[in-house]
């Protein structure tokens, strides 16, 4: 039996969401097995291509085989080149394989999908088709917007037809938790589409480690405390107000970095006599002693980096939200979440009977 | 234009002169007359009546005669209204004292604005507003509110800071130093700092001109201005706002913005300006300047009466790079039978604690005559048996025409007081540490080197851009790019001479690796091509020492999806393959646009050495063949370049004509806005420099 986690959009939580069913499942004795037929995450690991998604989870779930074996295809420069040059690129063959073969060794096959169900028509790898061809059932993810989320779930279940078992909405803000199981449930219940299950917003899961947030900001680590690189943050905000303010401000807003110019040496003592996880200094200035000797002091980290204040906000906007999930802080809490807000018992028993 | 009468005027008319004592209209007018102005004074006030046995006219139309300078005290929009009406009686220069302008914002810019108006359709030159006036010892004139007038001198004074100016003033009165002229520059609306400096280098009764500025608005103004005094007078500033947090406070008081301290550096060098630190500095060095000739050359002799203040002169000395002359033996013939034999005839020469004035004038009447030594610093600690004043006065008469420089410093303050008193009239300036008198001595000698020699052409754009470069400018400016990474800039670089690697492009991995084989290089580099990576490092764009066909395809992998994943919103074109250059030492060369002085040119050594150490060199553009070999040995790290650890010296030559060549683009493309060539490899003598990774910011040029 293969079931397809599919989302309308990016950063919706697939991998959340097979993260979870793979481990929730697997306590029950379940043999879960997991292929993604195209990665768009590609990193060299010792030597080889894979997708970065799939080595992760791949690893998590104790999956055996070679990286390819998880992930056939992975995409690339060359295959790009290659598509836009309107060669055949016979990818179809190797994702067959690897289906196949994973089939073979497991009682549920999660296939891991693109951002959207139509990502990866250009490479040739139409999701739907994919969906067709190799008979699968599909749990849909989406990352709750009101209307903008009624209208791509319909449009989705339409295409999808009798195939979609479920949807499953992700980063359910507080205020709006019985508002989806409520009325939202109940418009597609009338329309015979379950909802699966609403995974509130959480700030851990939302959180980057200071030392994800050094590696995507491509930041210089200026003062990096014992275990403050592992640390998470949760919010940011930026320090470019006079000090009185700052201080009001940062002292409402924990687990936070702030990020401000390398000269505000004002708002640094600020920040660092606030709940503050990491200091981020514009302008690619490093800062003073002062401010290092209290933060290694208060285990503050450090980072610098060489782009304006404007550039690394934006930078950090895109990062909270579309973290990855890597930290073993944020699988544990993940699995959490989802085991306490998705009917997972309901959908098993779905893709048994459907499967 | 009509800086004389502000400076020599004939008649001074006094707007808003007052009969209060405590207001400022009476200070200025009873300065002018304690002054004893020779010419007609004018003062109004419409309340009439008369003020210190003058008539006070209640009107400008009153006032019966002509004017050349009128000086006034009234609120902002008199002033404005005053102006027309005292050009009309042949008013050509006006100073502005009162406040109420820029410096307080609001309407007082719209003032601002409406008052150099006014000044320039009556054709006259302003200065001030907001200032405390100006004061021309020679002429008798004392426009200013200034407690005091200085004594008759040779040394100019004009500060943006009024404040400051009093302070001085109090100073030149309390040590009875002369002074010439005295300029407090206020808001600068029409009459600026390179105005007076222009003046002041033609002025006969000026030999020293000293300065404090917050702000210069107009660098290249004031370059120009520099070089033209320095070659014939020495110009000593002050400039405040050298750290950031005294940038930020000028910034806030003069309402301009801040340029860089790098550039005010370069600019004052390349102006022959010597740049004091401190106030006290700036007065050490005024002394030093109005009192004493330029040494002719570097070869001190420190006489003493103690060991302990020598050798404190001779560390400073050393620190400074001043060579202590050697005492050749005729000079030691000739001391020996002045000294007993316990007195130490090394520099310094130790004429040991009983040393009367006697046997400092013996002694001090040799030097002076010796022609082993270009200048003598003299110093006295005050002993049993010291005679200081006596000392003074044979430490004047000795040196008296002799046309050697001579400095002093006698130590102390209750028994050397006469002492100092008699050195000063005798033009023998006194420091009250030895290590002030080596440092003034240290800047006269450099001012003696700083000169500039000769000023450089091209300020203005070529007409003839190179084609190429100009193509290039122009095509990313209409596609409304502004940001230029290595791809583009190689062209424009080029196209002034610059050698990058050999390269080539390659779309695939299989592209690569063919292009490695045709390369036909041992080592190559593989940098990502895309428009929106500049950083292409940060983003694991760069690939070096790659040998083989196999390990260029792999990297090829490795860097198009490094970039996939740390910069998803990038196109990728595909990669640069290039040869890579072995050895060779890196080098940065760069230009940030300045906002008052124009391209400031850097250069330094690749990696900490810029990075860290900050060790840099800068200068503003065009520069000359000389400045640019002065930038080159300037940093600290210049002794890498030399043979070191058995590598062969590099290519100096080439880095001094990159520097040029950097210099001629800045002031050919205005639209350069900054422009990095990071790294640059400066390979061994004779076989030139290859340009690896530079990055330009463009923008529409202005005007």
């Amino acid at each position: 039996m293969k079931l397809y986690v599919a989302s309308t959009s990016g950063y919706a939580g697939k991998t959340l969401l097979v993260l979870s069913l793979g481990k929730i499942w697997a306590e029950r004795g379940v043999r879960v097995g997991y292929v993604k037929p195209l990665g768009k995450i590609p990193i060299v690991e010792g030597g080889r291509l894979v997708d970065e998604d799939a080595a992760f989870l791949a690893r998590e779930l104790a999956l055996e085989g070679p990286p390819e074996a998880v992930c056939p295809v992975v995409i690339t420069q060359d295959l790009v080149v290659a598509a836009y040059r309107g060669e055949d690129l016979r990818l179809r063959g190797r994702i067959s394989t690897a289906v196949h073969d994973a089939e073979a060794r497991s009682e549920v096959l999660l296939v891991g999908g693109t951002a959207n169900l139509r990502d990866g028509i250009f490479l040739g790898l139409s999701p739907l088709e994919l969906i067709v061809n190799y008979d699968c059932r599909v749990v849909l993810v989406d990352r709750f917007e009101g209307e903008t989320s009624m209208d791509q779930v319909l449009w989705a279940a339409a295409a999808l037809g009798p195939r979609l078992l479920g949807v499953v909405f992700n980063r359910v803000s507080p205020g709006q938790e019985a508002f989806v199981r409520g009325p939202v449930a109940g418009f597609f219940g009338a329309r015979g589409i379950r909802v699966l299950g609403a995974v509130p917003e959480d700030p851990v899961l939302n959180s980057v480690s200071v030392g994800a947030l050094a590696a995507s900001l491509s930041a210089s680590v200026a003062c990096a405390p014992e275990s403050a690189m592992g640390a998470m943050i949760e919010r940011f905000c930026v320090g470019a107000m006079d000090v009185e303010h700052a201080l009001r401000i940062f002292r409402g807003i924990p687990g936070k970095a702030v990020v401000t110019g390398g000269y505000r040496t004002d708002i640094q003592l600020a920040a660092l006599e606030t709940d503050t996880v990491c200091l981020v200094l514009t302008g690619g200035v490093s800062p003073n002693e002062i401010i290092l000797s209290r933060a290694r002091e208060k285990g503050t980290a450090i980072l610098t980096v060489a782009e304006d204040t404007m550039t690394t906000v934006e930078r950090f906007e895109r990062l909270l939200g579309r973290m990855r999930i890597r930290e073993p802080e944020k699988v544990r809490r993940g699995v959490d979440v989802v085991r306490a807000s998705v009917d997972t018992e309901g959908l098993l028993s779905l893709c048994r009977n459907g499967g | 234009m009509f800086l004389r009468e502000l400076f020599h005027p004939g008649s001074v008319a006094v707007v808003g002169a007052s009969r209060n004592s405590a207001k400022v209209g009476f200070g200025v007018f009873a300065n002018l007359v304690q002054a004893g102005f020779p010419g007609p004074l004018y003062a109004v006030n419409p309340g009439g009546g008369d003020l210190l046995g003058f008539p006070l006219y209640p009107s400008i139309g009153a006032i019966p005669g002509p004017v050349d300078l009128g000086v006034f005290v009234v609120p902002p929009k008199a002033i404005i209204e005053g102006i027309p009406l005292l050009a009309a009686k042949g008013m050509r220069a006006a100073i502005a004292i009162s406040a109420g302008f820029k410096e307080v914002g609001g309407e007082g810019f719209a003032l601002e604005r409406a008052l150099e108006e006014a000044a320039a359709a009556a054709g006259i030159r302003i200065l001030g507003p907001n200032c405390l006036g100006l004061i021309n010892t020679h002429a008798c004139l004392n426009a200013s509110f200034s407690r005091g007038t200085p004594p008759k001198g040779a040394i100019s004074f004009f500060s943006q800071s009024g404040a400051l100016c009093t302070a001085v003033l109090d100073w030149a009165v309390g040590q009875n130093v002369g002074f010439s002229k005295f300029v407090s520059l206020g808001n600068k609306a029409d009459i600026s700092e390179s105005d007076i400096m222009e003046y002041l280098a033609e002025d006969t009764e000026t030999k020293v001109l000293l300065g404090y500025v917050e702000s210069i608005d107009d660098g290249r103004r004031f370059l120009r201005a520099a070089r033209g005094t320095t070659h014939r007078k020495p110009v000593v500033l002050v400039k405040a706002g050298a750290t950031g947090a005294g940038a930020r406070a000028a910034s806030s008081h003069t309402g301009s913005l801040a340029g860089s301290d790098h550039a005010y550096n370069a600019a004052f060098r390349q102006g022959g300006v010597l740049r004091a630190r401190t106030v006290e500095d700036l007065f050490d060095l005024a002394m030093g300047f109005a009192m004493q000739p330029v040494p002719c050359g570097d070869r001190l002799l420190i006489l003493t009466n103690a060991g302990g203040p020598g050798i404190l002169a001779a560390d400073t000395a050393e620190r400074l790079g001043i060579p202590l002359a050697e005492v050749s033996s005729a000079l030691r013939g000739k001391l020996a039978p002045k000294v007993p034999p316990t007195a130490s005839l090394a520099n310094p020469v130790d004429i040991i604690g009983d040393a009367r004035a006697d046997r400092y004038r013996d002694v001090l009447e040799v030097l002076a005559d010796d022609p082993s030594i270009d200048t003598v610093l003299v110093l006295l600690t005050p002993q049993a048996m010291t005679e200081p004043e006596e000392t003074a006065r044979a430490t004047v008469s000795a040196f008296a025409g002799a046309g050697k420089t001579v400095f002093a410093s006698f130590l102390g303050e209750a028994t050397v007081g006469g002492a100092r008193r008699i050195l000063s009239e005798g033009n023998v300036p006194n420091y009250a540490v030895p290590e002030r008198a080596v440092r003034a001595l240290h800047a006269m000698r450099r001012y003696a080197r700083l000169r500039p020699a000769e000023s450089p052409r091209g300020e203005e754009p070529t007409k003839d851009r190179p084609d190429p470069a100009d193509r290039a400018v122009r095509e990313a400016l209409s596609a409304g790019r502004r940001v230029l990474g290595e791809e583009e800039g190689r062209a424009i670089l080029e196209a002034y001479g610059f050698a990058f690697p050999r390269h080539a492009f390659a779309e695939t991995s299989a592209a690569a690796a063919d292009a490695f084989r045709s390369l036909g290089t041992a080592r190559a580099v593989m940098k990502i091509v895309s428009p929106q990576v500049i950083h292409k490092t940060d983003v694991g764009g760069v690939r070096l020492g790659l040998s083989s066909a196999e390990e260029v395809e792999r990297a090829f992998v490795e860097v198009t999806s490094s970039v996939r994943r740390f910069a998803p919103e990038a196109w990728i074109a595909g990669v640069s393959l290039q040869e890579m250059i072995i050895g060779g030492r890196e080098l940065i060369l760069g230009m940030n646009r300045d906002p008052q002085f124009g391209p400031l040119l850097m250069f330094g050594l690749g990696g900490i050495s810029v990075e860290v150490l900050k060790d840099v060199a800068f200068r503003v553009a065009p520069i000359t063949r000389r400045e640019a070999e002065e930038m080159v040995r300037e940093i600290r790290a210049y002794p890498l370049l030399a043979a070191y650890r058995g590598s062969e010296p590099a290519d100096e030559e080439a880095i001094v004509e990159a520097l040029l060549r950097v210099s001629r683009l800045s002031c050919d493309f205005p639209e350069i806005q900054e422009l990095d060539i990071n790294p640059v490899l400066v390979l061994s003598k004779g076989k030139g420099l290859r340009a690896i990774d530079c990055r330009m910011t463009i923008a529409e040029a202005n005007g």
